[in-house]
């Protein structure tokens, strides 16, 4: 059995406790808005096809995965991903890794990647609402000054709302069979009288009914804690399947809990049911 | 592809945009109030656009209706209703000018945190838009503007934002400053404004012509027993008068003479200082006509616009652009549309009976002495036109005769009262009138607005009519138009 299950929480976003430059900003959408966790708060670039995120991390504090919420870029673009212990720019760099969204995500283009007007294509309408989760593969990375680099030649500024940098929480057993995925239809429907419907558009949001059968004592404790804190309206990055982010990025959503239930069903077995539903 | 046609193509997201002028509510100097901007869904501007890289809080979450309904079907005016706009946060990303620099940033809309706020009388616009990737925000169709009339707030955050047509200020706006003669007018009884000099104002300002003067219904000569002063709106007599009256083409400015009804009713816009103007839609007669406006304190804009419209049989609106638009009730419509069956979602009509209320309700009388006799000399056929129904107005708009069939008939402008004789009467007495009204609900995505013409189909055939009434509804779910319109 894998000691990693197969659902991922980023709980604690560190960046939102630290700093961020980027090497351009529109006036009104400018870069401290890349560590405000509200969604429609974003940042944008000024006309060019590349920009420069420069994150400070605050001391003391570790992650292993980021997360880009909301970002425009299409399939041509690129994410690099780099760190140093020292500075930004500085003598010991500690990790460089490009990601081109056209590798490893091959379904962005035709496959289920969001709906309608929030799919990837880039004939479509921008921004998307796409979370965007790399997994740097180092555990508690300690190191504080990193850059992200993202190009994308296909459009003519990048924006981004928000880039999440978080260690994981993982139950160590995969999360129940029978779990659901459903999408909240929000649209309204009329009919005319000869029967031809009519509809407007509104983006659906992804609902997640989970349940965890097997806890042990101190996930449980740490779960009831989570609920608490987070209670219904406090917005995490969740995703099923992280071992396939690559492929399947729409188990990513930006999503809040909208239902709790811990309980110990016998001696060392803790069951968590919630209920996940995407914050638009 | 149009916007509009974008739109109607099944599942097209539009999206509602507000933007709401807030005030200031301590002044700074060298700054100007901010402009909140909040839609119903994300949507972000791009810097080529005329407002640049701006962020649309999307805060709106409640279903926006607006509508536009001629209150009484067969009185003449027509009001227009907005509701509420709800926001789920008073966090809403705004614009204020600080010595002649922009500020980009959220703000609060409530008054009590924040020192540019919601307020009410502030500006609201209502623009309907596409994806932006798709449509710039210039193509965004504006539905309206309006003003706040009330804002609320909840403990929980929200905002309720009531908005109600600009128009009220049309009711409202008194016409203090517009005394004087419109058109041409007969029989007019100018003022006496020296009493040492015998002068004479016919008109607060430049006028066409002085086209007779009479005493007593005799014709007095020019030169021998008056003087003219066109650019004071004036005549001098020699002579102390017995019953002096003046017929007089009036209201002269920049060398331009108004004489129709829409001609009337600019100048007199002008002249009240209103941001409103009239239409190119306007379908009345082009007749010249004669308007006098004795009392303006004791009047307002309403009231001349109530009493123009019925000169014509017809009544007056103030459209999405806030222009004021005045049509005869049997126009053929200003813009018209065409519904198939897949587009009706569901249609209604009930008879409606109403009379036209006795619009002219002029009188009329000859223009010497009442109880007397004319001079000797005089023609006996001039007459003198008195309204006192409405507040010192006179008007020379007026039918020909009684109407007192089920059916509406144009109305006949005259200029010269002395086509009338006889004794005393009213006009336009119509009798009760009794139609279907149609109630028939379509999608939102055409702007159709009160006066324009559509044609739907019923189990009894096509039907067209001039559109009465309006609601729209705009928001979470499906836009729909509901008309009332009448055959």
């Amino acid at each position: 059995m894998s000691t990693e299950g197969n659902a991922l929480f980023l709980f604690d976003d560190i960046a939102s406790a630290g700093a961020v430059v980027a090497d351009s900003e529109e006036v009104a959408m400018p870069d401290d808005n890349l560590i405000n966790l509200t969604r429609s708060s974003v940042w944008r670039s000024t006309a060019g096809t590349s920009s420069e995120l420069e994150f400070t991390l605050p001391a003391g504090d570790s992650f292993r995965y980021i997360a880009l919420i909301d970002i425009n870029l299409t399939t041509n673009g690129t994410i690099q991903i780099e760190g140093w212990t020292d500075a930004i720019d500085g003598s010991t760099k500690v990790y460089d890794e490009t990601h081109n969204l056209s590798d490893g995500h091959l379904g962005w283009n035709t496959g289920v990647f969001g709906l309608g007007t929030f799919s990837q294509r880039a004939d479509i309408s921008l921004p998307t609402r796409n979370v965007v989760l790399f997994d740097t593969e180092q555990y508690n990375m300690g190191d504080r000054y990193w850059k992200l680099t993202l190009t994308d030649t296909d459009s003519s500024y990048q924006q981004c709302a928000c880039v999440v940098f978080a260690r994981d929480s993982r139950p160590a057993v995969n999360a129940s069979w029978d779990w659901t995925f459903s999408l909240d239809y929000r649209s309204d429907i009329k009919t005319s009288l000869s029967g031809v419907e009519y509809s407007i558009d509104r983006e659906d949001k992804r609902v997640f009914n989970l349940s965890w059968d097997w806890l042990n004592d101190l996930e449980r404790n740490k779960y009831m804690q989570r609920a608490y804190a987070f209670k219904n309206n406090k917005p995490f990055v969740f995703c099923l399947f992280p071992d396939d982010i690559s492929q399947k990025p729409s188990h990513t959503i930006w999503g809040r809990f909208n239902s709790n239930q811990i309980s110990q069903q016998f001696v060392n077995i803790n069951k968590f049911n919630t209920q996940i539903i995407e914050v638009l | 592809m149009a916007l509009l046609d974008y739109l109607k193509q099944n599942n097209h997201d539009g999206i509602i945009l507000v933007e709401i002028e807030g005030e200031q509510l301590t002044y700074q100097t060298g700054s100007v109030q901010a402009t909140f901007y909040m839609s119903d869904k994300p949507y972000f501007t791009e810097s080529s656009d005329s407002i640049g890289a701006i962020p649309f809080t999307p805060c709106i979450e409640s279903d926006l209706r607006y509508g536009s309904t001629v209150s009484n079907i067969f009185g003449t005016r027509a009001s227009r209703n907005y509701g509420t706009i709800s926001l789920s946060t008073p966090e809403v990303f705004a614009v204020t000018t600080v010595s002649g620099t922009p500020q980009y940033g959220v703000k609060d809309v409530r008054s009590s945190i924040s020192n540019d706020a919601i307020d009410v009388a502030s500006t609201v616009t209502v623009k309907l838009a596409g994806p932006r990737s798709l449509f710039t925000y210039a193509e965004a169709i504006t539905l309206f503007t309006a003003k706040v009339d009330n804002v609320s707030y909840s403990s929980g955050g929200g905002v309720s934002i009531s908005i109600s047509s600009i128009i009220d200020s049309v009711y409202d706006k008194s016409l203090s400053t517009c005394s004087g003669t419109y058109g041409t007018v007969l029989n007019m009884k100018p003022e006496l404004v020296d009493f040492a000099t015998l002068k004479y104002s016919v008109n607060d300002g430049e006028i066409e012509a002085i086209n007779g003067v009479f005493d007593r219904a005799v014709a007095l000569t020019l030169t021998t027993d008056y003087t003219v002063d066109l650019s004071a709106g004036t005549i001098t007599l020699v002579n102390t008068p017995d019953d002096l009256t003046v017929d007089v083409s009036g209201s002269k400015e920049s060398g331009v003479f108004a004489r129709t009804t829409q001609e009337v009713v600019d100048r007199i816009i002008d002249q009240v200082s209103l941001n409103i103007t009239t239409s190119s839609d306007w379908d009345v007669d082009t007749d010249d006509i004669g308007y006098i406006v004795e009392n303006p304190g004791d009047i307002t804009l309403d009231v001349v616009l109530d009493e123009l419209a019925a000169g014509h049989l017809g009544f007056w609106f103030v459209n999405r652009s806030n222009e004021i638009t005045m049509l005869k009730w049997d126009s053929s419509g200003i813009n018209s549309y065409t519904y198939d069956e897949t587009q009706v979602m569901d249609y209604s009509w009930e008879y409606n009976s109403e009379t036209y209320r006795s619009t002219s309700a002029s009188t009329y009388d000859r223009n010497w002495h009442s109880g007397g006799s004319p001079a000797a000399g005089a023609d006996p056929t001039r007459a003198d036109f008195h309204t006192s129904e409405f507040g010192g107005i006179k008007v020379s708009a007026v039918s020909d005769g009684v109407n007192n069939s089920s059916t509406i008939e144009a109305p006949t402008v005259h200029t010269y009262f002395a086509q009338f004789s006889g004794s005393p009467a009213k006009h336009y007495v119509v009798a009760p009138f009794r139609s279907r009204v149609y109630e028939v609900e379509v999608p939102a995505y055409d702007i159709l607005d009160i006066g324009d013409s559509v044609t739907f189909p019923t189990d009894e055939g096509d039907v067209t009519g001039l559109v009465i009434g309006i609601t729209t509804t705009l928001g979470k779910g499906y836009p729909t138009n509901k008309l009332k319109v009448l055959p």
